[in-house]
């Protein structure tokens, strides 16, 4: 399974305000996709701090994309297909999120990166339906609005 | 200091010096459920029938509904319904 590397970077970060997003879209095929690692910093560190949520969405909202990029190249082969998923950044429109289905919920020390690794094997999975993925947002932030920047590495 | 030990079949968060923890998936609804010490880990909730961690929603779901959905039940649901959605035009 390749894996893929997603960068977001936010200028200003604020609650509620979706920094990042992946999921699956009918543009292109409809394939599921694994969250394995999950990283956040801000670029300005200072003693804030920010509880960092990500949820699933089932309408993607309107955001620049982002082209995720091949890490490793498949067993074999000479280049990595490109993700058949899609992501964005920079958000005008918020996903339609769903209420109850929050996945990671984190309070982070702003002064410090915030680094995840999943449970292998038990990775947050986003649904090959079209539309649906997972955004990424401080659901609620000290004071401030810091430029971030967040990455994301995927397994497809 | 020292140093946090990786468990295998567990996630892992940092979030600076003295805040690391483990990830568990919530075997219901994906939630990552963070830990720091085996005496927390055991206090975490378990569905009584899949015999799996979960999360304090799913746990408390659980005992008043009685109903266990595996987060791979549900994703197999969802995708399903996006098909029959499909095949008949919607």
């Amino acid at each position: 399974m390749p894996h893929y590397a997603v960068d977001f970077i936010e200028s200003a970060i604020g609650a509620s305000v979706t920094f990042g997003s992946h999921g699956a879209s009918n543009a292109t095929q409809l394939r599921r996709h694994k969250v394995i690692e999950f990283s956040f910093s801000v670029e300005t560190p200072a003693d804030q701090t920010a509880r960092i949520t990500g949820q699933r969405y089932s309408a993607a909202g309107t955001s620049t994309a982002v082209v995720p990029t091949p890490l490793f190249a498949l067993e074999g082969a000479l280049t990595t297909p490109a993700m058949l998923g899609v992501a964005g950044e920079n958000h005008s429109v918020e996903p339609t999120y769903t209420a109850t289905l929050i996945v990671f919920n984190k309070v982070v020390i702003m002064r410090n990166q915030l680094l995840y690794y999943a449970p292998p094997g038990a990775e947050i999975v986003v649904p090959g339906t079209n539309a649906s993925g997972i955004g990424w947002f401080p659901g609620a932030i000290s004071s401030g609005t810091p430029a971030a920047v967040a990455q994301v590495i995927l397994e497809e | 200091m020292a140093h946090w030990r990786r468990r295998p079949h567990r996630g892992y968060l940092t979030n600076g010096p003295g805040r690391e923890e483990d990830v568990l998936t919530c075997a219901h609804c994906q939630f990552q459920i963070f830990f720091k010490t085996e005496a927390e880990r055991v206090r975490l909730g378990r569905c009584g029938r899949c015999d799996k961690a979960v999360c304090a929603g799913c746990e408390k779901r659980m005992l008043s509904t009685l109903k266990c959905e595996p987060w791979e039940t549900w994703l197999e649901r969802v995708e399903q319904r996006e098909m029959f959605l499909r095949k008949v035009g919607v």
